[in-house]
């Protein structure tokens, strides 16, 4: 790995300074370091170089799970296998749970926090060799739209076709999680499906967190009566693409359904909420009828490339799978 | 074959699971692989590759890069003093005429694949070397490619090498096949797509060199052939005698290490700078540069009977060498010669080709040539069975090959082939089936059988050389040049001559890959390791058993046919018995040797003209059928195997625990081939450079594999054992098509057989573009 | 604001396999490195260099992480496992000997964070069924074996009531 200057600041505030470009100390390439598993994967690939790595896990950040009943407050340097592991995200967020457990392996889960795992960068291998220069580093166009695309996004591409990889931030969109943002200017709160958004134009990050703010927890609401899970199919079982996942939460009252969110993994740019499927079952009969036109309703405005068409019925079937393990 | 049949009750050591000696020493990591040996004052060093797999060299400056300071040499294509690697290829056909397949060692005025060597750096750190092949000056002028067999071979394609694209082809034509097929009841036609992939071993290609004391080049690599030796003084140009190789235990080779690696860099490093240096090359570069397995296209016509007997095949074979040769011509012959499966064939037509391609070079991984064919045949068999509605086994027991058989090249089939029961094993294995656990699940079962060659082509003469030798407390010892790559093939031997100098396994020591210190055994390649080195230390035993017990015979005053070796004591038939320290201090007194070197020659024949098919290729075949149950998601196209069986006629299992570790890792293997595994390139720019790209098999992927182990007693190796280091990779993407197309009627021709390629076989995806 | 120290080397202070060790480091020094070149602890092996095959997988604080891509700065005042940590003297940990006695080693070059891994679920769990300990194992490749034999090994040194395969 190429040389890098380390600090490991003991609050908040020094933190945001040295991330902040033209603030005192700040060098304009650092980053902050928390488990590392994608930001060293990147700079070993000489897909990133930071000057300066900012240690953010030694200023007493929120870390762990915090019960507030009825809802949950994750902090943002909570590892995944703390959360996959943890009772009360087993009992009453399932999809969480589910999403910590099928994401990569017992080595990285140890490490990666989930405030990283949100931010991560996609595994498009274009994106990923240093000398392709795709549209997502800089370059003038996606080499994925006419390439080797059976991974990439069938839903909202372009200019850059890679997908969000990760399993955990459908499953928090799916659960109306919020997020608690520190900025320079003070600190923000907004859904965690806030933080996402399709890279165009200027912004070439898959993300509206700033490059000087930090995730710092995670806010679940009370579950309230509803259920969830988190579906995936993948490759291989193990750091592979999700090919397709689906984070699943319905709310029923009697046999309607009163509340429900369909959020798809591995499919866009960005976890991708299926507004339609939600409308189509919001007030329907839970009932396969119902899970069908879910299915097909939550890929809508799908424009599969040349080698990704398979992603739709694997959609549809996970997204009919799930809402029927919800409901029976 | 061997000359003495032990009855297996009467063995002792052979034949039994016994732990490995290595086992050990792996487990408490005390193993030392070539990457973790250093030595004082060493040097690290590093390569410049090519980006791009098509261009001119236009400027190459390397004072920059050398002129830093650390910095012990830069090399380039000038610098070394023969800059060609090659092997010459016996008994190709006239159309392409004799070759000598050529690799230069730094490229020259082009390159050819992208990471193809440019130039080379020592420094004194690891860092220090990347930062000097980045500060060399190079800039390429970018050429046309080609990227796939058929283009390469179209009129007017770019030429990779100046003696044009194609670079071997092999032709067999037996019978007359028009005319069986024209009779045939039934024809079945297919074409099969198989795809790039790597070895992927763990350990990645890493060695450490220096010039010992008394100036000889020395070379600690992870190889499975340390006759390399020969290569390096070749391109040092140096006498052979002052380079040796020293083979570490491999963390893996799988043909991937068969060819030259880092021992070539390594030995013009220390030379240039007379100081010890290390090469590691990063999984990166192991990935982009290494040489892989051959994509292939292949196009069958089979006809056969209506009772399900096949008349005529008609095969065209075409492989993607990739930019260079290395062994391709030769993975040619293995896949022609094994084109028509392990079947009586009457007529058969097989016209094979290789070409060159500015993609990443492709040669030797485990199974040879004989791997890409078993998709192709058994697919086919598949369906003439199902064109027939005839039984999966019943059509291989049909068809099967027997004693006495010849195979479509004209050799003849000597020993036994238990492909029948064999079947009926792994049919049996499977049973009973597994009820589908949704509606939208289906379950199948399918069966694909081989056959794969064990021991080297005949005409190039194998022969291998063993050392076993007695210390004066009684402790044994074997010398024997094998590289060990993972697969039980040093502790198989010290099995042997345990068993046949009655000495206790924990006596018993080996020391191998030594090309200065061992006897020269030959490649670990081939699955030839038990077969040629297991008969030079059984011949080297025995011989010496002989030699020992005239000398006990005098002592004993008893004839030494009469008696026993056993429990590190010889026996005499009365009862009485001999230490065998007292016997080897007789010997030493007596000036009779306490240690017996033997050489074991394979059955040597000349080339054979394939065209008319005058005889033989290889020594002998192992046979296999494995059976696979997969469940098939008919939505999404998700394929799990949910069950699997695998059986060898192995001849004789040496150690049940290896076989069994060989078979299971080698099914597996295949399962990534038929499955998941693939290399992609695209316009010569490798997309799969780590493994978080190139999926292999993990634990929470793969069914239990039931390994079942048949011994018929017949195979050219020692107590008439067959090798088993390559058959059991063959099957699996076979079986798991076939299974599939059992389950739904969906045939899939191309792998791997991803999820995508199973929805398109469905028809899942018509309507969604 | 005090002003942050910037740091191109740092002292730590770990535990490995038990003992203290102080070393200075450089931030971008991997742990993997620091292992096998300054404590020549040659057991954790690179493979992927990216924390996919598991081949440098060491335990810290008792938890299976991949070494090569853990900054060997994140390892101050923390414990550190490596596989020459698991003998004690001559007498080798169970999953060691079951290993060793399962044929569950071919080329090796996979064991010692099999091991390791192994040792850490069977710490958390000490009778996981089949089917969970070929889950947990999903980040340590063997390209050897086909993970059936480790599987077994590592089964034969569960606690009984895992199920049974």
């Amino acid at each position: 790995m190429r040389p890098f200057a380390y600090a490991s600041p003991r609050t908040a505030d020094e933190i945001i300074a040295l991330l902040t470009p033209g603030s005192a100390g700040a060098d304009g390439a650092s980053r902050p370091l928390a488990g590392g598993t994608d930001l060293l994967t990147l700079m070993k690939a000489d897909v990133a170089t930071p000057s300066r790595l900012v240690d953010i896990k030694r200023a007493g950040l929120p870390k762990g799970i915090e019960e507030t009943p009825p809802g949950l407050v994750v902090g943002g340097l909570t590892t995944l296998a703390q959360i996959e592991t943890h009772p009360a995200v087993r009992a009453r967020y399932p999809a969480l749970a589910e999403a910590t457990a099928v994401a990569a392996t017992a080595q990285l889960r140890n490490v990666a926090t989930v405030a990283g795992n949100l931010l991560q960068r996609p595994r498009c291998w274009y994106f990923r060799n240093p000398r392709i220069a795709c549209w997502l580093k800089g370059g003038d166009h996606c080499p994925a739209r006419d390439g080797e695309n059976q991974l990439h996004a069938i839903l909202g591409g372009g200019p850059c076709h890679a997908v969000h990889p990760s399993d955990v931030a459908p499953a928090l969109v799916a659960l109306d999680a919020d997020a608690r943002l520190r900025g320079p200017g003070g600190e923000r709160t907004v859904p965690v499906e806030g933080l996402f958004a399709a890279p165009e134009g200027g912004r070439r990050r898959e993300t509206l967190v700033g490059s000087d703010e930090l995730l710092l927890a995670l806010r679940l609401p009370p579950a309230d009566g509803s259920r969830s899970t988190y579906l995936k199919s993948m490759d291989r079982k193990v750091w592979a693409f999700a090919l397709a996942g689906v984070a699943a939460r319905l709310r029923l009252d009697g046999r309607r359904v009163a509340e429900a969110r369909i959020v798809l993994g591995g499919v866009a740019p960005v976890p991708w909420r299926a507004h339609e499927a939600e409308r189509a079952l919001e007030g329907a009969e839970a009932g396969p009828a119902a899970w069908d036109r879910a299915a097909n309703a939550a890929l809508t405005g799908a424009a599969p490339l040349r080698h990704n068409a398979y992603k739709l019925p694997l959609a549809r079937a996970l997204v009919r799978r799930a809402l029927e393990s919800l409901a029976t | 074959m061997a000359d003495v049949v032990a009855a297996p009750e009467a063995l002792r050591v052979v034949g039994r699971a016994v732990p490995r000696h290595d086992a050990r020493d792996k487990a408490v990591a005390a193993t030392a692989y070539a990457a973790d040996w250093a030595l004082p004052g060493m040097l690290h060093a590093a390569v410049l590759r090519s980006p791009y797999p098509s261009a001119r060299i236009v400027k190459l400056d390397t004072a920059r890069a050398a002129a830093m300071p650390g910095v012990a040499v830069v090399l380039t294509a000038r610098d070394v003093p023969r800059n060609t690697l090659a092997t010459d290829v016996p008994g190709q056909t006239a159309t392409v005429g004799p070759l000598r397949a050529t690799l230069h060692v730094l490229a020259e005025d082009r390159v050819r694949h992208q990471g193809e060597p440019v130039a080379l750096v020592a420094a004194e750190t690891l860092e220090l070397a990347r930062a000097a092949v980045e500060a060399i000056d190079v800039a390429y002028e970018r050429t046309p490619g080609v990227f796939t067999p058929e283009a390469a071979l179209a009129p007017g394609a770019p030429q990779v090498h100046a003696a044009g694209n194609l670079l071997a082809q092999w032709r067999i034509a037996r019978g007359d096949v028009a005319a069986a097929l024209a009779g045939a009841a039934v024809v079945v036609e297919g074409e099969y797509t198989t795809q790039l992939v790597d070895a992927a071993y763990l350990e990645p290609e890493s060695g450490v060199a220096w010039i010992d004391s008394d100036g000889v080049i020395t070379i600690r690599v992870s190889t499975q052939v340390i006759e390399h030796f020969r290569d390096v003084a070749e391109v040092l140009r140096v006498p052979q005698n002052r380079v040796r190789v020293i083979g570490t235990y491999l963390g893996g080779g799988f043909g991937g290490k068969e060819d030259v690696t880092v021992e070539v860099y390594l030995g013009l490093l220390a030379l240039k700078t007379g100081r010890p240096v290390k090469m590691v090359w990063t999984r990166q570069e192991s990935l982009l540069a290494r040489a892989k397995r051959h994509p292939y296209r292949m196009r069958y016509r089979t006809g056969a009977t209506a009772a399900g007997e096949i008349l005529g095949q008609q095969i065209e074979l075409l492989g993607d060498a990739g930019a260079y040769a290395y062994l391709s011509a030769l993975v040619l012959l293995y896949s022609t010669v094994t084109a028509a499966g392990p079947y009586r064939v009457p007529s058969v037509e097989v016209q094979a080709r290789v070409a060159y391609t500015n993609n990443p070079p492709t040669s030797a991984m485990r199974g040879f040539g004989g791997m890409q064919t078993v998709f192709a045949y058994e697919s086919q068999m598949d369906r003439v069975a199902r064109a027939l509605g005839m039984d999966a086994v019943e059509i291989r027991r049909i068809n099967a090959l027997r004693r006495g058989d010849r195979l479509p090249v004209g050799q003849v089939i000597e020993t036994h082939v238990a492909l029948p029961e064999l079947c009926e094993r792994v049919w049996a294995a499977l049973e009973p089936p597994t009820p589908p656990r949704a509606p939208h699940v289906r379950v199948g079962l399918g069966l694909a059988c081989n056959l794969q060659p064990y021991g080297r082509i005949v005409w190039l003469h194998d022969w291998s050389s063993a050392w076993v030798g007695f210390e004066m407390d009684g402790s044994l010892v074997v010398r024997c040049g094998v590289p060990d790559v993972g697969g039980g093939q040093a502790s198989s031997l010290c099995q042997i001559a345990a068993e046949v100098l009655g000495v206790s396994l924990e006596r018993v020591s080996v020391h191998i890959a030594d090309s200065a210190l061992t006897p020269l055994a030959g490649t670990t390649t081939a699955s030839r390791q038990l077969y040629m080195s297991g008969n030079a230390v059984l011949k080297a035993s025995r011989e010496l058993r002989e030699q020992l017990l005239r000398v006990a015979e005098t002592m004993l005053g008893a004839e030494a046919a009469t008696l026993a070796m056993t429990g590190d004591l010889v026996h005499a038939p009365d009862g009485r018995t001999l230490a065998l320290p007292d016997l080897l201090r007789e010997c030493a007194r007596a000036g009779v040797p306490r240690g017996h070197l033997a050489v074991y020659n394979a059955p040597a024949g000349e080339p054979v003209d394939l065209a008319t098919g005058s005889g033989k290729v290889f020594p002998d075949y192992t046979y296999g059928a494995h059976a696979a149950e997969v469940e098939v998601d008919t939505e999404t196209g998700v394929v799990r195997v949910l069950r699997y069986a695998a059986a060898h006629d192995v001849g004789r299992a040496i150690n049940p625990q290896s076989v069994e570790g060989q078979i299971q890792g080698g099914a597996v293997q295949g399962l990534g081939y038929g499955c998941m595994e693939e290399v992609l390139v695209e316009d010569g720019i490798n997309l799969t450079t780590s493994f978080a790209t190139y999926l292999i098999p993990t634990a929470a992927d793969v069914p239990d594999v039931e390994p079942v182990i048949v011994e018929s007693g017949e195979g050219l190796g020692p107590f008439n054992a067959r090798g088993i280091g390559e058959p059991p990779i063959g099957p699996p993407a076979a079986a798991v098509a076939n299974a599939i197309a059992d389950a739904t009627g969906a045939r899939l021709t191309r792998l791997p057989i991803t999820a995508e390629r199973v929805a398109r076989a469905l028809g899942r995806l018509d309507g969604t573009n | 604001m005090n002003v942050i120290p910037i740091r191109s080397s740092s002292e730590i202070r770990l535990t490995v396999n038990g003992r203290p060790v102080t070393l200075e480091v450089r931030p971008e020094a991997l742990l993997l490195d620091v292992l096998r070149d300054r404590l020549q602890l040659k057991g954790a092996r690179r493979s992927c260099d990216m924390q996919v095959c598991g081949a440098c997988t060491v335990l810290v604080d008792g938890a299976p992480v991949s070494a090569c891509t853990y900054l060997a700065v994140e390892a101050d005042g923390r414990e550190v496992l490596t596989v020459e940590g698991l003998a004690d003297g001559d007498r080798l940990d169970p999953l060691q000997e079951a290993f060793i006695e399962h044929g569950a080693v071919q080329c090796g070059f996979c064991t010692a964070g099999m091991l390791l891994t192994a040792k850490a679920l069977l710490a958390e769990e000490p009778s996981p069924s089949p089917a969970r300990v070929a889950e947990y194992l999903r980040g340590n490749l063997c390209r050897c074996t086909g993970y059936r034999k480790i599987l077994d090994a590592i089964l034969a040194c569960a606690a009984p009531g895992g199920g049974t395969r």
